[in-house]
């Protein structure tokens, strides 16, 4: 169900890229000159990053690929029972450098998730490692399968 | 016999495991006086997965990444790879390539402009 979403952003994200790409073809780029021969039009609008859900028994677990984020890009938020992810990497040539290929560009994350489960969102937990942010959401113990036991009368 | 039995294991294993999907990773190429700056967009793989070659000019990085299933959801493994042909006059014994926060930094140095030689009359 998310990754339905997910792909419909996605392409709406690639329409947009297009359109400011040709924009910028026609009209020269934003800073007035025009695009030289040879270089890539940057795309404006940022790309998403890939998301993927997984659920088990406790707990439901968000990674989103975040490479060359640093912890304060990324900004998490748990509210009206929706995890709230929003991350921004902007495009940049390193200082005393000059661009022979820019295919990096920016990456902007903004997603409101719901869980179905209740969740327990004291004890959300998120790390980002090796460009890869981790997102553990623990469900509320009340929304966990519990065996019940059967007496025999 | 032992052996045996955990080659047919590991077989299994490998059957199971579904196939790695080929990425070509994005890449941006910088480049001042000194030489060339290539960054690629590696997220989630390991320094020991990834492999950098510059062999007749031409630079390969490749990297793998494992898969993941989880509670019925399953994402396979990735392989990531691009080539690029670089300008000659590197000087490939002061390659250097660093991997930090999923973002992989190669630097190509220029050789230094080679120096006039003196030759010896025998």
């Amino acid at each position: 169900m998310y990754n339905h979403w997910n792909d419909i952003e996605r392409t709406w994200a690639a329409m947009e890229a297009l359109r400011r790409g040709m924009n910028q073809a026609f009209s020269g780029s934003e800073s007035g000159e025009t695009p030289r021969f040879g270089r890539l039009i940057q795309a404006a609008a940022a790309r998403t990053p890939a998301v993927d859900i997984f659920e088990v028994e406790d707990a439901y677990l968000v990674t989103a690929d975040l490479p060359g984020f640093k912890r304060e890009d990324v900004e998490l938020k748990f509210a009206n029972d929706q995890l709230l992810i929003s991350a921004t990497r902007a495009a940049a040539t390193p200082e005393g450098y000059q661009a022979v290929m820019e295919e990096r560009g920016a990456l902007q994350l903004s997603k409101a998730l719901g869980f179905a489960a209740k969740i327990d969102a004291e004890h959300i937990e998120a790390k980002l490692s090796d460009g890869v942010l981790e997102v553990r959401i623990p469900k509320h113990p009340e929304a966990k399968p519990r065996q019940i036991p059967i007496h025999i009368g | 016999m032992n052996e045996l039995q955990n080659q047919d294991r590991e077989l299994a294993i490998n059957e199971r495991a579904p196939a790695p999907v080929r990425l070509a990773p994005f890449v941006d190429v910088h480049q001042n006086q000194d030489g060339y700056l290539v960054l690629a967009d590696l997220p989630g793989v390991t320094r020991s997965d990834i492999a950098i070659r510059l062999e007749d000019n031409e630079l390969t990085v490749e990297a793998t990444r494992p898969g993941r299933s989880l509670g019925g959801t399953e994402v396979p493994p990735k392989q990531y790879r691009r080539q690029f042909r670089v300008p000659e006059g590197i000087d490939a014994t002061r390659v250097d390539a660093r991997y930090e926060s999923g973002v992989l930094r190669v630097t190509l140095p220029k050789a230094e402009a080679k120096k006039p030689r003196l030759i010896e009359v025998q």
